[in-house]
């Protein structure tokens, strides 16, 4: 178990108004297994997907990622959780302008301060992972969409995370890229990785063990099968 | 790290320059205003700043070095009479024309002192011995000086306050505020400005080296009625205190320095919360991602240190540049202190004027990376 969430919520406060994006839920991330967070925009899938990736602390339940009891955390140590256990695949691909593609994939490592030599390493092997080694040098307005969405997968790998997050991760691609980058996720997830996708795109759940569905802030388990048909 | 700082840097490079710019502008404008004002301040009291190793005995009325009231000349033999006092040599500070042959005319302070030590002057000699002086109208000019300087030559003639002189010799930078020295014995300062054989403007006193200069000075002030006696460099810094506080040097340069350093901090401080709010979707990444905020704060820090080295770098430049391009007229110095204060200045603008970037950064919470 990679995440287990216990009647785990999100409010907002807005003024006098308390705004409910997540009721109380209980969900389980597991290893070697592709999840589909699904449901139309504003239902809080994006909420869920934060929570799970240790973005924001839940206002209400029990979060519990990599065996750590997310809400007794600090910002801090939150953040060294995030980047030691989490790789996020953002929908805008969020890769950093100024840097190349293999300066983009190494910024995890960078942070977890480790060596040179084993940064150049680990990048390489990232880079072939997505079959982008001879892009290492591009900036990121250098490549398309999709090339550039792949370069994002290989900096969410970088670490070896336990968990893949992606939000909305084939929303800016053309169908050729929206191809290539769910296999490379469908892979990751047969690899040992627990992959969660968030998207309102019905076509990912051929790719998916599991689904469930945001609404109104209520999570609901889906069968696979029905979304495929 | 650094080179990713770089990096982020270089990427917006319209940002980058206007930053450098405000810093550049901001370390030139200080330095060169401080350095303007201390060489107008040392000039005031370059008199005394280059006759620190006598006691200075003045009238009490004198209010700095260039303010000097006469004392009478009896007052010499009473000093030679105190316990401690070597040798008294007088001094004669007065004002006069100085005349070319083309008929050009020029305001001078004239200095006159005794032969054979000529104790108050002339200093900075440059050509000439001051035993010349005692020959007939024998004077010292500055060569440094921008209105006449070129036209200083040994063997030329002159007059002043309308008696031929001839010059014997040069000095560089002796000069009060806007008004140049001359030198010539004291024999002759009394002849060319009328002063009275009776009187002098000061006596320089030297003391018996087994004796503190401090009971030196008691002494002189507790024996003689109707004098001030005081160490050369407490007579320097009296007399410059008293320019500090009453010519507005200080308070108007001062305001210079004032708005030099918000302009930089302004032009900087904005231009790099400009720069880091064009780059929020960046730090925000990297705060979803893993980056702490003390991260993210190295980071901009790193930027800003990278702003500071490179700015100082060519404010120092431009301001050496500035002192070699106004040497005739101006003696201006970046000293070590003065450079460690524009270090400081530097480091000052930068680290404040990125206060505000990372506060925005700090604030931004890594959720908005999804939104």
């Amino acid at each position: 178990m990679l995440a287990r969430l216990e009647g785990v919520g999100k409010k907002y406060q807005t003024g006098d108004q308390t705004i409910v994006a997540l009721q109380a839920t209980d969900l389980e991330l597991r290893a070697q297994e592709l999840l589909l967070i699904i449901g139309p925009s504003g239902s809080g899938k994006t909420t869920l997907l934060s929570l799970i990736g240790c973005v924001i602390y839940p206002s209400f339940g029990e979060l519990y990622v990599d065996g750590h009891h997310v809400n007794r955390m600090r910002a801090n140590e939150l953040a060294q959780l995030r980047l030691r256990t989490v790789g996020f695949v953002f929908q805008q691909f969020n890769l950093l302008a100024p840097l190349t593609a293999a300066e983009n994939v190494a910024v995890p490592l960078k942070l977890q301060g480790l060596p040179g030599a084993t940064i150049r390493k680990r990048v390489d092997e990232a880079l072939e992972m997505v079959g982008m080694t001879d892009r290492r040098k591009n900036l990121p307005k250098q490549l398309s969409g999709g090339q550039q969405q792949r370069i994002a997968i290989a900096r969410a790998l970088v670490s070896d995370p336990k968990i893949i997050l992606c939000d909305e991760p084939t929303g800016s691609l053309d169908k050729d890229s929206f191809g290539v980058v769910m296999t490379e996720l469908r892979q990751l997830a047969k690899d040992g990785k627990s992959v969660a996708v968030v998207t309102h795109d019905p076509r990912l759940a051929a790719y998916a063990d599991r689904a469930v569905e945001v609404k109104n802030g209520y999570v609901n388990h889906v069968e696979i099968e029905a979304l495929k048909s | 790290m650094l080179k990713d700082a770089f990096k982020f840097m270089w990427f917006d490079k319209a940002k980058m320059f206007g930053i450098l710019f405000g810093m550049v502008l901001s370390v030139f404008l200080v330095g060169q205003q401080v350095m303007i004002a201390l060489a107008l301040l040392g000039s005031t009291v370059s008199l005394a700043t280059y006759n620190q190793q006598y006691i200075w005995v003045v009238s009490p009325k004198s209010t700095q070095v260039t303010d000097l009231p006469s004392l009478d000349m009896r007052i010499a033999r009473e000093l030679q009479s105190v316990e401690g006092v070597a040798a008294v040599h007088p001094l004669i500070f007065s004002g006069g024309t100085l005349k070319f042959p083309d008929g050009k005319k020029y305001q001078l302070s004239l200095i006159g002192t005794e032969a054979p030590t000529f104790a108050g002057g002339p200093w900075n000699v440059r050509a000439g011995n001051p035993m010349d002086m005692l020959s007939a109208g024998g004077l010292f000019l500055d060569q440094a000086n921008t209105e006449y300087g070129s036209r200083v030559r040994i063997g030329d003639y002159v007059e002043f306050n309308g008696q031929k002189m001839r010059i014997v010799g040069r000095t560089d930078h002796t000069e009060g505020l806007g008004v140049p020295y001359a030198f010539t014995s004291i024999e002759k300062a009394r002849s060319l400005t009328n002063f009275p054989v009776t009187e002098a403007s000061a006596f320089l006193v030297e003391w018996d080296t087994s004796y503190q200069i401090p009971q030196v000075v008691d002494a002189i002030n507790r024996v003689i009625p109707n004098v001030r006696a005081t160490s050369g460099p407490e007579f320097r810094s009296s007399s410059l205190a008293y320019y500090a506080t009453s010519s507005g040097i200080v308070a108007s340069f001062g305001l210079l320095v004032v708005f030099a350093i918000i302009t930089g901090f302004s032009i900087v401080g904005l231009t790099m919360y400009s720069a880091v709010s064009d780059r929020i979707k960046d730090y925000g990444t990297l705060k979803a991602i893993g980056a702490t905020n003390g991260k993210i704060r190295r980071l901009i820090l790193f930027q800003s240190s990278m702003y500071a080295v490179s700015g100082f770098a060519i404010a120092y430049g431009l301001l050496v540049f500035f002192i070699r391009a106004t040497q005739g007229s101006l003696q201006l110095e970046l000293t070590a202190w003065l450079s460690y204060t524009l270090v400081g200045v530097t480091l000052m603008i930068a680290l404040l004027g990125s206060l505000f970037g990372m506060r925005k950064i700090t604030k931004l919470e890594p959720a908005a990376v999804f939104r």
